[in-house]
């Protein structure tokens, strides 16, 4: 390893090259009377305090305390205390209390809250305020009357819970049982719907209505902000987020990289294993060059060009280090790869095992350390624990976390993203030689660093490609969650947000929900039938476009104009102002009453309408990114307003809603087809009678039997107008795209050829076929690729059958390449009741080598291979790398039945019809097979090679074992020679384009090539050829030395 | 041999290939080895040049001490890189083999993002500033004068190659002396060369008297310059694995017949250097192995017939000569926007490297103790086959050396071979064309 003359004395540890300024730029002066403060917020939290004297709310006890974080324009860090701001909610009062009953009902509710929490402090106020309002409840139509309700205002939000309770109990008012109503929104929220704070927006604090906190002031400075600023809660602007305001404030994103030198065969463990390197990548937002790339290393390690390297003698000295980097940083965002679950939680682990004191103060809050927490969630798969770490005022953000909220993959590691969202391979060192690297010299650690850098550096990129963080800016300010939220919490809090802000304006309350389990079931989207098949028709397709909102809209479906059945006489409404819906649920019309639901979708949709159109003359790329990132939020979120309705363990489920939604689909689909089929008929005057042969949630595939892309898409045109026209508004169907042609499988499993203008297709389409099921070989995934891309691009389906039966017959002689039989499975536990071959394998490769034996949480790949029948497949899988070096036959038969027949047969189905399964699993192709002999198992140890003939394969006579050919074979030398050779060139050729591939992926020609990325397709083929070559030399050599021999 | 020639000349003859031949082949070895151990040579080479150019006012600096060392301006010397994105590349091929949208197919693949690195064995920077990346490529070994600017990047205020080697001096002839150079007979197409062939072989024995005032009894050595059996590839069919078994063309089998016959004819009369060219039956990665005497039942039994590997050296009448069958060059075309086959065959001088795109982009055995490529004396006469057309050029190096370029054309294109005379180093093409 350590071939490079090392000259360590050049590198004394600590000794600091280069360093570049790391923190903030400096402030300024600012003043409170001359200037006003704005910045953009991203973290928003309470704490509990003291009250800050001029501040309205209470005076005394304690308080609770807004606190924003945020950057100016000019990249300053603010952290902003907002004070006089109280949590409360709201319960239904009897008819008979008044204004009179409010001081008594005080009184009463907060002795009853203050004997309830038994707190050991002595609180005197936990009921600041009672107020009777006006307002109706969200949930069903019962006329247009307001009521009184009481407005519950208590002095810190754990007093709420216990309120909420004795309120309902009916022990304040007598025998009276309150309905509660947002008890359950949390104090960040009620804030930011009261002071129309949306996620991420910038907040102004005007002259002279701020304070700031400086060394000398009366309330200390308590964070690590630049700026630290003290307001009241009805003093500041929250602006929204358009024009000036929909700009993003320049946050300092760090992402970064740890490497531990973990022992042989042990995942490292914070108790033992140290911490050796840290790689930092800082990026402002929307900069193009990273700000800061650094490396911390144990022990020396030579330069890197690209980023500045700062060495530590002891593993004590590099994390505090860190630490205090971290904190002069001061960043606003962190990132990197799985950093929740690993990176963060093993630096405090490891710190905590090191007794450094001070290391873990990482986020904003001078006084609070950052702690692990683990949260246990119970999935149909199984218990997984998940890590998080709070870092006050920054907001963590693991992109591990967002690619597998947003992507649906194959595999998570940072390999396979990279390669799938990047399109770039990327070096692995397996965690085994990275040990060996650390212990090296100064150079095989410069190695490493530019490793760890690497993978500090794939995650801001990412960040940047698939730009999550700005969607995310945006998915925060359309839904007014903070950005937090959306990584933590699930779908609905966006929802519950958007449905307590028009609330309040619109004087609705919204009940607290309990949960109760419901049995209640309603019928989801059905479909029309498909007829199957494999068209060569071009098929149009008719979308109602954001076809569950529209409904909504149209219906005017919402909790307030929700009528239960027996409302009707008792409110004297007329049928003609009652909407029935197929589900047989009822809802007053909008003449009636606007619901509230159709107001926010409006909105919603007419937000993302206005966003396309400034998109389109928005140039500057930044803020186009912007402005994408909210149309997409604004349509996610049109859409994610049925789901919160009809989820049964949801804030506010009502199945009278979700219910009448789908029914209305159903109907619409289904009277679409009617249409369609009615109108367009020979017996109309048309050429040929219209067939819909499928129909799911929101579209009709009809095919209108014209042999033209152009008059499909004219009739697709006209029949959509014409259809659209009768259904009420807004709902509408439109025509969008042909398939040409359109293979239809299965309900929701179809494939197609995507055209929306007559010239050029714009993409394959597929839908439910398998090809990104982490079960399957890739070898699947590429021939059904392969086959869909036959049938539609070439509309050669001869051809596709041909092709599969070619990779049939290529699987069955042994012609496939390994790398494409791998399968990969996790190791999550030891013993799984059932006996799995993944499992079994690592049994044997610990058996094998111990050092090297995999552990859970270990991806282990492998193939399955030949053994005598009945042979159970657990026993079968085998490490592929160990297939390799020994020859051991593949179970072809495995593969052809387990993973490619069920695929296969199911898109040829409709095109070879019952026959699909005779022609392509048992015809002529599938005769010959290729026999290998392995080098290891039972029968190996009793067979003796013998040296064969090249030409005939017949043993050489005693004597002739080191001639190539045998006599007979021997005229026909300088073919075989020839045929030999050929084989020789090709494998060359693989050689060199592998290994330089592997150079310029590596990003080096003078060091060795260490990458073990089995995610990688050309990992296994490089042992291959390599093998392979050494096969063919010793063929080749066999025919003696090219000149032969002078006999003197 | 035949009577006509019985009074040619000869003359002395030293086979100088060794190095391309008497190498173990161990395919367990990585490209790491070649770069490291080409750079170590170069940097002896170097250091005169850098001496010469620049004096000893800049220290020469190691890549990854130039952060620590912080000069003002200061001289690196390592390999280059050069990024290309249109680079053929096997991942992208695995890509493609699962998408049938036609690939666009590039035969030239610089484009204008192409960026430039310098490496040493440890580290690697990007080159900005004043440098022609449109004439270099990738496994050229230079010296840098410039400065580092941080963040992995190095300002180039100017570079220098290893530039001509010393050369032995070239001894006085006293008469003309003449060696023939031919490549790309392509004898899968048999019908189309053999008229010209027919020409060319009775020119050779005597029978045709003289051509273009070539006193035929003064020609000493015939030199093929490889794809003797074949020019072009056909387009391999596309199997599911990268390793699965190939097979050879029955044609191309015929061919290497023909071509045992034909060498007969020709070892009769006259000395024969045959190379092995890209698409001949060897082995395909630099350098190209001697044709194994199995293929030749018939020619072999001359001792004229001389198998050699490609790239070749030797040294005829004193003069030394150096060459390839001319995939180097190809190479160098491809990835660089050099024109002329010629030029690139100089710039190769001067870079003081027979094929520096080896192993990037052009196949060579994962040499690990020596870079046989590297030239260390300068030939007096370097050739490369199968280009397109013939060109010839005389260069000279700093220290006098006199160098003889020569691009052989394809003879089943052009039917023209090259003739050089030893004495004057004199180069002239003669056409064989039947009109």
């Amino acid at each position: 390893m350590s071939k490079h003359k090392a000259d360590s004395s050049s590198h004394s540890p600590n000794k600091k090259i280069k360093v570049s300024t790391v923190s903030r730029p400096s402030v300024g002066n600012l003043s409170p009377e001359t200037s006003d403060l704005t910045f953009q917020q991203l973290e928003l939290d309470h704490y509990v305090g003291t009250p800050y004297p001029g501040m309205p709310g209470a005076q005394t006890g304690s308080v609770p305390i807004m606190r924003m974080f945020g950057v100016t324009k000019s990249g300053n860090s603010v952290c902003c205390h907002i004070h006089g701001f109280s949590p409360y909610f709201y319960a239904s009062l009897p008819g008979s209390f008044t204004q009179a009953d409010c001081s008594s009902f005080k009184n009463k509710l907060n002795n009853a809250v203050i004997a309830d929490v038994r707190s050991k402090e002595k609180i005197t106020d936990a009921v600041l305020m009672v107020q009777i309002v006006q307002g109706k409840s969200l949930v069903e139509y019962t006329g247009d009357e307001d009521l009184n309700f009481i407005k519950v205002t208590v002095a810190l939000p754990r007093f709420v819970a216990p309120a909420k309770r004795l309120l309902e109990g009916g022990t304040v008012i007598q025998s009276y049982y309150c309905s509660i109503f947002e008890s359950n929104v949390d104090i960040e929220m009620r804030f930011m719907i009261d002071t129309k704070v949306l996620g991420c927006s910038w907040i102004e604090l005007p002259i002279g209505k701020w304070f700031k906190r400086t060394t000398t002031s009366q309330f200390k400075i308590t964070s690590r902000c630049q700026i630290e600023a003290d307001i009241s809660w009805d003093n500041f602007i929250a602006h929204a987020p358009e024009g000036e305001w929909a700009k993003v404030a320049p946050f300092r994103i760090h992402s970064f990289d740890i490497e531990c030198a973990g022992r042989k065969g042990i995942f490292p463990e914070p108790n033992i294993d140290p911490v050796i390197q840290i790689a930092n990548v800082v990026k402002l937002y929307g900069a193009d060059e990273p700000l800061i790339r650094n490396v911390f290393t144990l022990n020396t390690c030579a330069a890197i060009g690209h980023a500045e390297v700062r060495c530590f003698n002891r593993e004590e000295e590099l994390l505090d280090a860190w630490a205090d980097f971290v904190r002069e940083l001061d960043p606003d965002v962190l990132t990197g790869y799985n950093i929740n679950n690993f990176d963060v939680a093993y630096l405090i682990d490891r710190a905590k095992q090191l007794k450094l004191r001070n290391f873990d103060f990482l986020g904003r809050i001078l006084s609070i350390r950052s702690v692990i927490k683990e949260t246990v969630t119970q999935t149909k798969i199984g218990k997984r624990t998940f890590k998080s770490v709070n870092f006050e005022g920054r907001v963590a953000y693991d992109m591990l976390m967002v690619i597998k909220r947003d992507f649906k993959l194959r595999s998570y590691t940072l390999n396979n993203v990279s390669k799938e969202i990047l399109g770039e391979q990327k070096e692995d060192v397996h965690y085994s030689i990275i040990t060996d690297l650390q212990n090296g010299d100064e150079q095989t650690r410069r190695r490493l660093a530019v490793y760890c850098i690497k993978d500090a550096d794939l995650p801001l990129r990412l960040l940047d490609h698939v730009k999550s963080f700005t969607n995310d800016i945006e998915m925060a300010r359309v839904t007014g969650v903070p950005i937090t939220s959306l990584l933590t919490k699930g779908e609905q809090v966006k929802v519950v947000a958007q449905l307590l802000r028009h609330s309040r304006e619109a004087g609705y309350f919204m009940p607290t929900h309990q949960q109760v389990p419901s049995s209640e079931q309603y019928e989801g989207a059905t479909v029309i039938e498909p007829i199957r098949g494999y068209y060569t028709d071009p098929i149009a397709t008719l979308d109602f476009s954001s076809l569950y909102p529209s409904i909504m809209i149209a219906h005017n479906l919402c909790y307030s104009t929700l009528l239960k059945p027996n409302m009707q006489n008792k409110l004297g409404l007329t049928p003609d102002q009652i909407t029935v819906t197929p589900a047989e649920s009822m809802f007053v019309k909008s003449s009636v009453r606007m619901g509230l639901l159709p107001q926010i979708l409006q909105q919603l949709l007419a937000a993302r309408k206005r966003a396309k159109a400034a998109l389109k003359d928005e140039k500057d790329p930044v803020m186009r990114a912007v402005l994408d990132g909210r149309q997409l939020a604004l349509k996610i979120s049109a859409n994610s307003v049925y789901g919160f309705t009809g989820a049964q363990v949801g804030k506010l489920p009502c199945l009278e809603i979700s219910g009448s939604v789908t029914a209305y689909g159903r109907s619409m689909i289904e009277q679409t087809r009617l249409e369609v089929e009615q109108h367009y008929s020979i017996a109309n005057g048309y050429e040929k009678d219209a067939k819909v042969i499928y129909g799911d949630t929101d579209s009709v595939m009809v095919n209108f039997q014209v042999k033209t892309l152009e008059r499909s898409m004219e009739l697709g045109r006209e029949a959509a107008e014409l259809i659209s026209s009768k259904f009420v508004k807004p709902i509408k169907l439109e025509f969008e795209k042909v398939y040409f042609p359109y293979l239809l499988i299965n309900k929701k499993r179809y494939a197609g050829l995507y055209f929306t203008r007559t010239d050029k297709y714009d993409k394959m389409d597929c839908k439910g076929i398998e090809t990104v099921r982490r079960d399957n070989c890739t070898l699947v995934v590429d021939v059904i690729n392969t086959c869909l891309q036959k049938l539609l691009i070439n509309r050669d389906p001869d051809g596709a059958t041909a092709y599969a039966k070619q990779v049939i017959s290529d699987l069955l002689q042994n012609n496939v390449d390994i790398s494409q039989l791998v399968i990969t499975k996790e190791l999550t536990k030891a013993d799984y009741a059932a006996k799995q071959a993944h499992v079994e394998l690592a049994k044997k490769m610990t058996k094998r080598d111990p050092g090297n034996a995999p552990k859970l949480g270990d991806r282990i790949p492998y193939v399955i291979t030949a053994a005598a029948k009945n042979t159970p497949a657990f026993q079968k899988a085998e490490d592929p790398i160990y297939v390799l070096e020994n020859n051991i036959p593949i179970d072809a038969t495995y593969y052809l039945e387990n993973q490619l027949s069920k695929p296969l047969l199911r898109i040829f189905q409709p095109i070879l019809g019952e026959n699909a399964e005779s022609i392509l699993l048992r015809g002529e192709h599938t005769r010959t097979k290729t026999v290998v002999t392995s080098k290891v198992g039972a029968l190996a140890a009793f067979t003796r090679k013998k040296e064969t003939c090249l030409g005939c394969r017949s043993v050489l006579p005693a004597g002739y074992e080191n001639e190539a050919l045998c006599a007979h074979c021997k005229p026909k030398e300088s073919t075989l020679y020839q045929q030999e050779l050929s084989h020789q060139k090709k494998l060359e050729d693989r050689f060199s384009a592998l290994y330089t591939e592997c150079q310029r992926c590596m990003g080096s020609l003078h060091e060795e090539i260490l990458c073990t990325s089995r995610d990688c397709p050309i990992f296994y083929i490089r042992k291959k050829v390599q093998m392979e070559l050494e096969n063919s030399q010793n063929r080749i050599s066999r025919f003696g030395e090219p000149i032969e021999e002078e006999e003197n | 041999m035949k009577e006509s020639v019985a009074d040619r000349l000869s003359t002395d003859y030293k086979n100088l290939s060794e190095r391309f031949t008497k190498q173990t082949k161990n395919f367990t070895k990585q490209y790491c080895s070649i770069y490291t151990v080409r750079l170590g040579k170069m940097r002896n080479l170097l250091k005169n040049r850098i001496k010469k150019k620049w004096g000893e006012q800049y220290p020469i600096c190691e890549l990854h001490k130039l952060s620590e060392n912080d000069y003002p301006k200061c001289i690196v010397v390592g390999t280059l890189f050069k990024d290309q994105k249109l680079k053929p590349s096997v991942l992208k091929q695995l890509a493609e083999a699962n998408s049938l949208v036609p690939q666009p197919v590039y035969t030239h693949y610089t484009d204008d993002s192409d960026t430039l690195f310098i490496e040493d064995e440890l580290q690697r920077f990007q080159m900005i500033g004043d440098i022609d990346k449109a004439s270099l490529v990738t496994g050229i070994s230079c010296a840098l004068l410039g400065r580092d600017l941080g963040q992995g990047k190095f300002e180039v205020e100017d570079y220098c190659f290893a530039d001509f080697q010393p050369q032995i001096e070239r001894p006085l002839l006293e008469d003309d002396m003449y060696v023939i150079f031919i490549s790309g007979l392509d004898l899968v197409h048999f019908q189309k060369v053999s008229p010209s062939l027919q020409i060319f072989c009775s020119w050779v024995s005597g029978f045709f008297g003289n051509i273009n005032d070539i006193d035929v009894s003064k020609i000493v050595r015939l030199v093929i310059a490889g794809n003797s059996t074949k020019i072009v590839h056909e387009k391999i069919k596309t199997t599911m694995s990268l390793t699965s078994r190939a097979t050879e063309l029955p044609e191309v089998i015929e061919s290497v017949k023909l071509f045992d016959s034909l060498l007969l004819e020709l070892a009769q009369v006259i000395e024969v250097d045959v190379m092995p060219g890209e698409h001949d039956p060897s082995n395909h990665v630099l350098p190209q192995q001697v044709m194994h005497h199995c293929m030749f039942p018939k020619s072999m039994m001359y001792k004229s017939l001389n198998q050699v590997p490609n790239p070749y050296e030797c040294q005829i009448g004193g003069v030394r000569i150096l060459g390839s069958s001319g995939q180097p060059v190809t190479n160098i075309l491809g990835f660089c926007d050099i024109q002329e086959p010629i030029d690139a065959l100089e710039r190769c001088l001067k870079w003081s490297h027979i094929a520096p795109t080896a192993p990037d982009t052009l196949g060579c055995y994962p040499f690990y103790d020596n870079d046989p490529f590297v030239i260390e004396n300068c030939p007096h006469v370097m050739f490369a086959g199968n280009q397109e057309k013939f060109s010839t050029k005389l260069c000279k190096g700093e220290d006098g050396q006199e160098v003889r370029l020569m691009c052989i054309p394809e003879f089943a294109n052009t039917f023209t071979v090259g003739v050089l005379n030893l004495k004057n180093l004199n180069c002239i093409p003669v056409s064989l064309r039947i009109l």
